[in-house]
């Protein structure tokens, strides 16, 4: 592999990372917080695409677009916890998941019965399809590079709010420890809502992106986000938000070595692969990798 | 003298069979073509959800991944009883061993139950070894990576097209008579030693393994068994649908089988039971609102509505943790309790 092409794989490998990280980020701060593996996170994607594709049949400018639809996924967030989890709180780990897993299938049927259970495309800006040449015959897209610098940017600003800002410490307390937190004077309510508007933002940034790779939006586009998500997750840690940052990242590459090293019969089991591979690390690390085993 | 744990499984089997028996020789009497559809795909899917509790049951661990059992039962089956002339026609690369194959019912039954049991063998070594929230996660990759392989290993699976030329085996009474196995297997696993010690560990996994309880491998004896009812499950669904292909195995078939688990209740056999039967009405209910109001999705969002109705009133589901024998049990016995 020439350093060029390993070049354009890194960018691909790193733009990938940074999308699932912000999912699996946002997922794992409600996981930290509440106990609860949101299924329904997927949804939120679908939510902020969705909005997209409204605006965009209403002409509205792209900027416009972007930053109503980050808004709609956090407050679409915020109500999911609202009305569907709060009578449920501090219900069972199984509970919890199972409500979210209902949740996410009436939303999904809420887009099929008030929109269309079709396809539909959505035209994104020129620029995402742009890509900036070398010399040679080799370039590198706009969009992979757009989107590992938004990514970054967000989880950087996300990590400034949860070090500096007493509203953030207080969230990183209760994802360690949410009674003790509570008892030091954080409330429980602004933190779990936090909790979901930052994670409903999350999705909705990184829901632009994903709208720019596939340019179409159906009901059921959530569930591979929300797998990644998951994934990534669980290979960091299920509950440590650092780890699912370093989970989305080694997801990514391990998809992005497998695109570029399996031969092409074998190139439409790479999901299978990459799954089998993630299995393999938990059979070796069972917490996940960055969660140390801790006595129950 | 019967053992305690034997006659228990016997009469809690003997309840629900009852009631069940009943609902079959109605259907066989009265039922038109389309209500005896209803009534044996509602046996079928008895059997793939007591695979879902014979493990989630008594573990505790949520698993997303079982309907992949479900496929390697199905194409187990299909492979074995579709005619040759038919599998050399659609499947011409299959190798002739299985090609050749022309098997009955029963033995294709019977193999796609071992051959589920063996599959989930494979898969639990690692999963089974996880920490529970971790583990239940990592079904779902289970149920990618089977879909993936079903979707692309067309030599076998014939990819994304499916296969058809399934012939119609299965019966109301092979239906009937499969699931009340799968109730019984179901319910003498529950009382049994394993599971008596897997429900414990369900309650507080640290306490039992203290208590000498290896949770590891009883969550894998326990992982192997519903692999093996999701075989035969897999194995009757597909001998009564007669064509299938991989999106039969995937995200919405795991949404109904859970369905009918949650609102019934997961950790009782007859949870399962009143689950299946609870959502099969509901679904044919909203399924004919559906048609007539011509609004999509309406049936799924009912039933996740029911799901989410089901948690916020009884978290444990309509039945809730005891057996039904054992709460009606309990019930008869007491006023001699109070005489004493």
């Amino acid at each position: 592999m020439s350093s060029q092409e390993a070049l354009q794989q890194l960018i691909n490998a790193l733009s990938l990372g940074s999308t699932y990280a912000l999912l699996a980020l946002g997922l794992a701060m409600v996981f930290s917080i509440l106990g609860l593996v949101n299924f329904a996170h997927g949804e939120l994607v679908t939510v902020a695409a969705y909005t997209i594709y409204i605006e965009n049949e209403y002409g509205l400018a792209f900027p416009v677009q972007v930053i109503s639809a980050v808004a709609a996924a956090s407050v679409a967030g915020v109500l999911m916890e609202r009305i569907a989890f709060r009578p449920l709180r501090g219900a069972s780990f199984v509970t919890l998941l199972f409500s979210s897993f209902a949740i996410s299938v009436i939303i999904q049927n809420l887009f099929l019965a008030l929109v269309s259970p079709r396809q539909k495309g959505v035209p994104m800006p020129n620029v995402f399809n742009d890509a900036i040449h070398f010399g040679g015959t080799y370039s590198i897209g706009w969009l992979p590079v757009i989107t590992t610098v938004t990514c970054l940017l967000s989880l950087v600003v996300l990590t400034l709010f949860l070090r500096r800002s007493v509203q953030g410490l207080g969230m990183l307390a209760a994802s360690q420890d949410f009674a003790v937190t509570r008892l030091m004077g954080i409330s429980a309510n602004r933190v779990i809502m936090a909790a979901f508007a930052i994670s409903g933002g999350l999705a909705g940034v990184a829901a632009i992106f994903i709208l720019a790779r596939r340019g179409t939006v159906e009901p059921t586009m959530g569930f591979n986000p929300v797998l990644k998500a998951v994934i990534s997750s669980v290979i960091g840690g299920l509950g440590s938000l650092s780890g699912a940052v370093v989970g989305g990242f080694v997801l990514a590459f391990i998809e992005v070595t497998l695109d570029a090293t399996l031969p092409i019969g074998a190139a439409p089991f790479r999901d299978a692969f990459a799954l089998l591979i993630v299995v393999a690390i938990l059979y070796f690390r069972p917490e996940g990798l960055l969660r140390r085993a801790v006595e129950r | 003298v019967i053992r305690p744990w034997l006659s228990e499984s016997i009469r809690g089997t003997a309840f629900l069979a009852v009631p069940l028996s009943v609902i079959a020789l109605i259907a066989n009497a009265t039922a038109t073509p389309a209500e005896l559809r209803t009534v044996v795909n509602f046996f079928v899917a008895l059997v793939l959800v007591l695979s879902i509790q014979s493990f989630s049951g008594n573990s505790g661990i949520v698993s997303f991944g079982h309907v992949a059992f479900m496929g390697v039962g199905a194409y187990t089956a299909a492979l074995l009883t579709i005619p040759p002339a038919i599998k050399s026609f659609i499947l011409p690369n299959l190798p002739s061993v299985i090609g050749d194959a022309h098997v009955g019912f029963v033995p294709a039954v019977l193999i796609a139950t071992a051959v589920g049991a063996f599959v989930a063998a494979l898969i639990g070594l690692p999963l089974t070894r996880m920490e529970e929230g971790a583990m239940a996660m990592a079904t779902i990759g289970v149920l990618v990576i089977f879909f993936v392989v079903f979707d692309n290993w067309d030599a076998v699976t014939r990819g994304s097209t499916g296969v058809f030329g399934i012939p119609r085996h299965t019966t109301l009474t092979s239906a009937v008579v499969l699931s009340l196995i799968a109730i019984f297997v179901c319910r003498l696993f529950r009382e049994s030693n394993t599971g008596l010690k897997l429900r414990a560990s369900r309650a507080d996994p640290v306490a039992a393994e203290a208590l000498g309880a290896n949770v590891v491998r009883l969550r894998y004896i326990a992982w192997i068994l519903s692999g093996a009812i999701m075989g035969m499950g897999g194995a009757i669904w597909a001998q009564y649908n007669l064509a299938f292909d991989p999106k039969q195995f995937f995200f919405t078939q795991t949404f109904n089988i859970l369905a009918m688990i949650v609102v019934g209740g997961l950790a009782s056999v007859s949870g399962a039971v009143i689950g299946a039967l609870t959502v099969t009405l509901t679904t044919e209910v909203m399924r004919r609102v559906e048609d007539n109001a011509g609004i999509p999705g309406l049936t799924q969002m009912a039933v996740a509505l029911l799901i989410l109705f089901v948690l916020y009133r009884r978290p444990d589901g309509l039945v809730g943790r005891s057996e039904v024998d054992d709460l009606l049990g309990r019930r008869l016995a007491w006023p001699r309790f109070a005489r004493r």
